[in-house]
């Protein structure tokens, strides 16, 4: 029971997550500098439109990371709770 | 001998009947080499284009820009490729039925999700796409088998995939740069789960023996590039294909919204929160892991290409893959409750495919017709052109005129016309592909070197790609265009330039005059965030060398009034404007500039952070394409310092 109740609590957690990188969505993109234009001169969406380059790979791996570390949290909590 | 190889095909009887079954579903095909295309648009004559010329025997990167791999450069036009590219959907389909009953441990659930799976390629992801990026998926899921099934990991498969993996990269260049990351992470996972983390002299070997492999794998086609002095231009355009993902980047997780993208984050994020809890909590390392292991690695590494320009309908596929494997785990759950799920799988999978093949049923528009060679390539042309008042009436009235000697440089893009006036075309058919300066270089080469007498251009394309426009992707070629060649004509929505023995004036010509839409897309500018972005990162360069400072004011009136009473060429000149206060809270900013003679230009642009510099160099901006006397300039909205830089560093854009 306790045990269910901590995988939903980690799920809870991380559907917050997603639903505060969607409402912060663009104050995250905002954090990001624009890209630069470089020697070869490429001028493409990102560069004209000032969107910055590599804000979706980061925030994908992002996303990907706590979504991947999620469950060792809770191993972590349940150790610690063993431990005390 | 015969006993031997009787005894193997019965035992593995069922792949050879599924490899035969999706043989003959596709058999009709075969004799297809031809692509007809439906309409005339920026990717049918891109894929045209490629097919004349590898019909005209170009080499694809000496000659031609291509960046898919020789594979599917000549698969229409080599019958052994051609044989080759047909083989790969059956054997793919094979290695998925064999995962699958490795999987389920089942031939009857193997073979009904094989035929979900394969349901779904045909009508939902498209069987070229799937070719392309099955190859690395289906690889991956036999390292999931392997990495299961084996304590050690066999010299001869890492050998064998070290071949395959240079085989892949000569055929498919970008699936096989994935591959070979692909299988040193397989190599390193399979250290990892059968030998803990302590680095052993075995792993050193493993990758010693992939290297090997792949070096032999790759020699065939070393051998062919060396025969062809190609090695140079074939590196070359390796190196550059990063600079692609700088032009063809467009927003990521906008494209989220669509239901190819919904699908997949519903699917991919559930099996990575299902791996860490795997690994958090030591579960048994089934196939099913593995599969899953290897999967959302293989895909996430796809996944990077679509992050750059989206690719999603191509990759649902690998999404419905991972639903098998998250219903295993379902049905190993349900299974350990003792539920009997294996008439709940059948229902399942069945209402799902429905339900996705509704969502993404996606029918090819293309079609296909055994026409062979250049009787393929007319029967496009003459399919198209007909089809098109445009084109038909700017080609007559081109080869009406008594000094036109059958060769056009098309801008931006309509490369079809190479092929109607049967032309050696650039190295790159369109401007949004010779986005890069040196690119744009090479198309004047081609202009100069081919003594180009006519330019078309087509005005309804004012931006090829992704809403940037002509003047801001390919300003040099532009400028060459407009300085160089003289308006002349207006055909429809083409306008026809010819040669001037003279420097262009574009703003003096007349058909441009009468012309308001094409005279706004040139006079009334929208520079974006390029003005930030220089001022940001290259205001250091400013000062450097022979650069100087003309004039420098924080007062407008001064800097007109400098402007007025001394005649400044636009040639080699930059504006720089700080800003330390703003009155309005608009996000643009307008800047005016005129000419000695009365014309003007409006341009906009991103307003800069305060105190930080906005630059603008003037040869960029379409009424400097000419050297031109400034006689003044309006800002709205703005307060602060504008300077005038003179300019000699090729830097700035």
């Amino acid at each position: 029971m306790l045990k269910n109740k901590s995988n939903l609590f980690v799920l809870l957690t991380l559907g917050t997550f997603y639903l505060i990188v969607f409402i912060l969505f663009r104050n995250i993109r905002a954090l990001f500098p624009p890209p630069e234009i470089y020697s070869n001169k490429i001028v493409g969406y990102s560069q004209y439109f000032g969107y910055p380059f590599y804000f979706d790979n980061i925030l994908f791996w992002a996303i990907l990371v706590v979504t991947f570390f999620a469950p060792f949290t809770l191993k972590l909590w349940k150790k610690k709770k063993r431990g005390k | 001998m015969l006993k031997y190889l009787y005894k193997k095909l019965l035992k593995y009887l069922d792949y050879f009947i599924v490899f035969v079954a999706v043989v003959i579903f596709l058999s009709p095909e075969i004799k297809n080499f031809c692509t007809i295309y439906s309409k005339i648009d920026f990717d049918s004559q891109a894929l045209l284009v490629w097919a004349y010329n590898a019909v005209e025997g170009k080499n694809p990167y000496k000659d031609v820009f291509y960046p898919y791999g020789i594979l599917s450069y000549l698969k229409d036009h080599n019958f052994a490729l051609h044989i080759l590219n047909f083989l790969i959907f059956p054997t793919l389909i094979t290695i998925c039925y064999f995962v699958l009953k490795k999987l389920y441990d089942s031939r009857k659930i193997a073979i009904l999700l094989s035929i979900f799976f394969f349901l779904f390629i045909v009508l939902a992801t498209g069987i070229d796409a799937f070719n392309r990026y099955g190859i690395l998926i289906m690889l991956s899921s036999l390292m999931a088998y392997v990495t299961y099934s084996n304590k050690l990991l066999a010299k001869k498969f890492i050998f064998f995939l070290g071949i395959l993996g240079g085989v892949i990269f000569t055929l498919i260049t970008d699936q096989g740069i994935y591959l070979f990351l692909l299988s040193l992470l397989f190599i390193a996972i399979f250290q990892i789960f059968s030998r803990g983390f302590r680095l052993r002299k075995e792993i050193f070997i493993n990758f010693l023996f992939y290297f090997f492999g792949l070096v032999l794998g790759l020699l065939p086609f070393l051998a062919f590039l060396a025969l062809n002095n190609s090695i140079g231009y074939f590196l070359d355009a390796i190196f550059k294909l990063a600079d692609v993902g700088l032009y063809a980047k467009t927003p990521f997780f906008h494209s989220l919204k669509s239901s190819n993208n919904i699908f997949i984050f519903a699917i991919l994020l559930p099996t990575i929160y299902v791996l860490g809890y795997k690994i958090a909590n030591k579960t048994k390392k089934n196939l099913n892991f593995y599969l899953q292991l290897f999967l959302a690695i293989s895909f996430v590494i796809i996944l990077q290409k679509s992050i750059i320009r989206s690719i999603d309908n191509q990759l649902t596929f690998v999404a419905f893959l991972l639903v098998f494997t998250l219903m295993k785990d379902i049905g190993d759950f349900l299974g350990n409750v003792r539920i009997k799920y294996n008439k709940l799988i059948y229902l399942f999978f069945g209402l799902l495919l429905v339900l996705l093949i509704s969502f993404f049923y996606n029918r090819q528009l293309a079609s296909r017709k055994p026409l062979y060679g250049k009787a393929c390539i007319n029967e496009n042309i003459n399919h198209l052109i007909n089809k098109n008042e445009n084109y038909k009436f700017l080609i007559e009235k081109l080869q009406g005129k008594s000094d036109f000697r059958g060769k056009i440089f098309s801008f931006p893009s309509d490369p079809i016309l190479y092929i109607v006036f049967d032309q050696s075309t650039p190295y790159y058919s369109n401007n949004y592909d010779s986005s890069a300066e040196y690119a744009q270089k090479k198309q004047i080469e081609y202009i100069e070197k081919h003594k180009i007498e006519y330019i078309i251009y087509n005005q309804n394309v004012g931006s090829l790609q992704d809403s940037v426009p002509n003047y801001i992707r390919t300003p040099k070629e532009m400028r060459y265009v407009f300085s160089k060649f003289e308006i002349i004509d207006e055909i429809g929505n083409f306008i026809l330039l010819r040669k001037s023995p003279s420097t262009v004036d574009l703003f003096n010509n007349d058909i441009l005059k009468n012309n308001l839409e094409l005279n706004n897309y040139f006079s009334r500018i929208n520079l974006n965030n390029i003005l930030l972005s220089e001022g940001l990162y290259k205001s250091k360069f400013l000062y450097v060398n022979k650069n100087k400072s003309i004039f420098s004011s924080r007062s407008l009136e001064n800097l007109n009034n400098y402007l007025k009473t001394n005649n400044i060429s636009s040639l080699n000149k930059i504006l720089k404007l700080t800003p330390n206060r703003y009155e309005l809270s608009d996000s643009l900013l307008k800047l005016k500039v005129y000419t000695h003679e009365g014309d003007s230009s409006e341009i906009l642009f991103n307003k800069c952070k305060l105190y930080d510099a906005c630059i603008i160099n003037l040869i960029n901006i379409p009424l400097f394409y000419k050297e031109r006397v400034i006689k003044r300039v309006e800002v709205s909205d703005f307060e602060g310092e504008i300077e005038l830089i003179s300019n000699y560093e090729d830097i700035f854009w």
